[in-house]
């Protein structure tokens, strides 16, 4: 993780848009639909060998921002770079090798696996789609290998079904099916949220040995302690935007932007005699489609003046490779 | 504290001066299976709550916490077989015939689900549905069950205007507020919370508990939280029973449970939880729980536990007095027959 080492993913001012819906009376009057914005312009840099965790309530854009670094949804503004080559208008047969090197976990175990197809049929599946030129037996030896890296026995499992695997299990199989292909950029979409506290700890530090053996990985998860355990970097984004960056025990020990800092607080200790109270704040997230002018916290931050409602904060520098997007702190 | 004004509750058993609000006695709950073996889904729990309380029952997915409370409910499906005792301030529920417990939920015990949208009817406005329960279990007339609804909708801040949205125009906290509403319209003793916060985001989740714990402390009823979360449960709960397997392995206040686990597997899951306080120590638990439809022999705990002895595979620990108002069903507690205190 030198400073100097190109990123494997960067993301450069990316904006992502969904066509809004238009009711009927308003096409009649040719009223232009509006488009939500869910992502507003955000820069991210993903080295390999780094884990960084996009930290955000539903409606913050983490899940858009994590599809348009695969290339799922165009970028509508902005460019997307992969492996130093700017891949925001890659199509056709540029963009299915770039799908290869990239690759989506899903939240839901449960739903990601065929029922009707054992774990052997669904580790070969993406063999079959991108890497034909392997042989029967080279494509066997893969699966195997898969399996034992998510640390699952194969004879155990190769012959089983999704609906005879435990949901920690699933989400082995499906990390092994992620990694047929070698993939060099992972993104991992709440991968632990619908699993027991005791497996939970054994798929992060499953995606964690694939930092460690040199992948990017994009971790997208709601929960800020999960984050902190296991990320490198947080940024953590609100309505569209990231408000704060830094590295995990910074932000996390000594959060910047209000919002930041509410989060941590709120985020439940085991300690029940923990220090400190939590910082509740009062409303919700905006949605995208009416996101607040100015600062897009101002209607909910205890410290916004008058200025807020009107500037955009730019995130800016703040030394050790944090940056803030309040000029208040 | 609130939780001054009434005797420090105990664990499991009953402290006899103060008659527990919600009192539960040996529960057993087995579900019959079409050609396969009885499943028995919680195997003989103690538990008693006093009214203020906010108690938790924390555990893994078939840990049975669910079922148990489905059965304080009267909720279960009909090929389960109920038995023991389930006393709501005195009135044993299990006795009652069902349309004798029909009248009890809502009025004595109520409920908020995981997913908000469970409990609220797609096509009808909010307020309306909070009426509902008022007027079907003759609480109150129509007019003041009106009147009574915009009280709770502000009670769990809701906005005036938002009174006659659908469920589907509001967002997930502001629907499970709607369910708590809704949940609190018959001025209920004992509020009954299955992962109210599981799908709500921790800002969202943090309201929804602020707001809990305001209805214990001025409404004085007793939450009884089903959860997962250990987090969750040590900020929120003053007590707590850890289950396993359909047994009760530990109950005690959070502080003891936090401080002074004496179950192996609250220990494990205490380390299993994330700590943003202390982000570097997390540890899975290897292994599964037990089948729960063959007769467990010995701990239930035994194949997870990284302090078995052989005596665990044999006998069944009993939930014993391990320190003030603290039990635990575990043999290392046992104090050696020298007679050294634990």
């Amino acid at each position: 993780m030198t400073a100097t080492a190109a990123p494997l993913v960067e993301l450069r001012d990316v904006a992502v848009r969904y066509a809004g819906r238009s009711s009927v009376l308003g096409r009649l009057r040719h009223r232009p639909s509006t488009d939500v914005e869910a992502v507003a312009g955000i820069t991210l840099q993903i080295r390999a060998g780094e884990m960084l965790a996009l930290v955000g309530e539903s409606g913050s854009g983490k899940t858009s921002t994590g599809h348009v670094a695969m290339r799922l949804v165009p970028a509508a503004a902005g460019s997307v770079h992969f492996g130093g080559a700017d891949v925001t208008d890659a199509g056709g047969r540029g963009l299915r090798k770039l799908r290869r090197e990239m690759q989506l976990i899903y939240q839901d175990p449960y739903e990601a696996l065929d029922p009707r197809c054992r774990v052997r049929a669904i580790l070969e599946e993406p063999l079959r789609i991108h890497a034909h030129q392997l042989s029967r037996a080279e494509r066997g030896e893969r699966i195997v290998q898969a399996l034992t890296r998510v640390g699952m026995t194969p004879e155990l499992f190769l012959d089983r079904y999704p609906a005879e695997l435990s949901g920690g299990q699933r989400q082995r199989v499906a990390i092994a099916a992620s990694l047929m292909l070698d993939p060099r950029f992972v993104v991992a979409d709440e991968p632990v949220s619908m699993l027991d506290v005791s497996v939970r700890a054994e798929i992060m530090a499953l995606l964690g040995s694939l930092r460690d053996s040199g992948m990017g990985v994009l971790l997208i998860t709601h929960d800020l302690a999960t984050a902190a355990k296991y990320a490198d970097r947080i940024a953590v984004m609100y309505v569209g935007r990231v408000v704060e960056e830094g590295s995990t025990a910074g932000v996390v020990s000594a959060p910047q932007h209000p919002y930041t800092r509410a989060l941590v607080s709120a985020v439940p200790r085991l300690d029940p005699e923990r220090s400190g109270g939590i910082e509740v704040l009062a409303g919700e997230i905006p949605d995208p489609a009416h996101a607040p002018s100015g600062c897009r916290f101002h209607p909910r931050c205890p410290i916004a003046v008058e200025e807020c409602r009107s500037l955009e904060p730019p995130l800016t520098d703040r030394g050790n490779g944090r940056s803030v997007a309040c000029p208040r702190v | 504290m609130t939780l001054a004004t009434h005797p420090a509750p105990g664990p499991g058993s009953p402290p006899r001066e103060d008659p527990a609000l919600l009192e539960i006695r040996d529960l057993h709950v087995t579900f019959e299976r079409r050609g396969r073996a009885p499943l028995h889904a919680v195997q003989g729990i103690d538990l008693s709550i006093q009214a203020r309380e906010r108690f938790a029952l924390v555990g893994e997915s078939g840990c049975g916490k669910s079922t148990s409370i489905l059965a304080m409910m009267g909720l279960l499906p009909a090929n389960a077989e109920v038995r023991g005792s389930i006393r709501v301030d005195g009135v044993e529920m299990l006795a009652c015939e069902e349309r004798e417990r029909r009248a009890h939920r809502w009025t004595d015990v109520a409920m908020v689900f995981q997913s908000a949208m469970n409990s609220l009817n797609p096509v009808q406005p909010l307020l309306a549905q909070i009426v509902e329960p008022m007027v079907a279990h003759a609480f109150l007339d129509r007019r003041a069950a009106r009147a009574r609804a915009r009280e709770l909708l502000g009670l769990v801040g809701i906005p005036e205007r938002r009174a006659d949205s659908y469920p589907h125009e509001l967002s997930g906290g502001m629907r499970q507020r709607a369910a708590l509403a809704m949940a609190l319209s018959c001025d209920p003793k004992v509020l009954i919370a299955d992962e109210p916060t599981t799908a709500l985001d921790t800002m969202v989740q943090a309201q929804i508990f602020q707001l809990l714990r305001r209805l214990t402390e001025e409404l004085g009823i007793a939450v009884v939280l089903v959860t997962h979360d250990l987090p969750v449960v040590m900020d929120f709960c003053d007590r707590a029973a850890v289950m396993y397997a359909g047994a009760i392995a530990e109950c005690a206040s959070v502080r003891e449970l936090y401080a002074r686990p004496r179950h192996p597997y609250t220990r494990l899951l205490l380390a299993a939880s994330p700590d943003i306080e202390r982000p570097d120590q997390i540890h899975p638990i290897p292994g599964v729980p037990p089948q729960l439809d063959r007769p467990v022999v010995g701990c239930r705990f035994r194949e997870r536990c990284d302090v078995a002895i052989e005596r665990c595979r044999e006998q069944e620990p009993p939930l014993t007095l391990v320190g003030v108002a603290h039990e635990a069903a575990c043999w290392h507690n046992e104090p050696p027959s020298e007679g050294a205190a634990a």
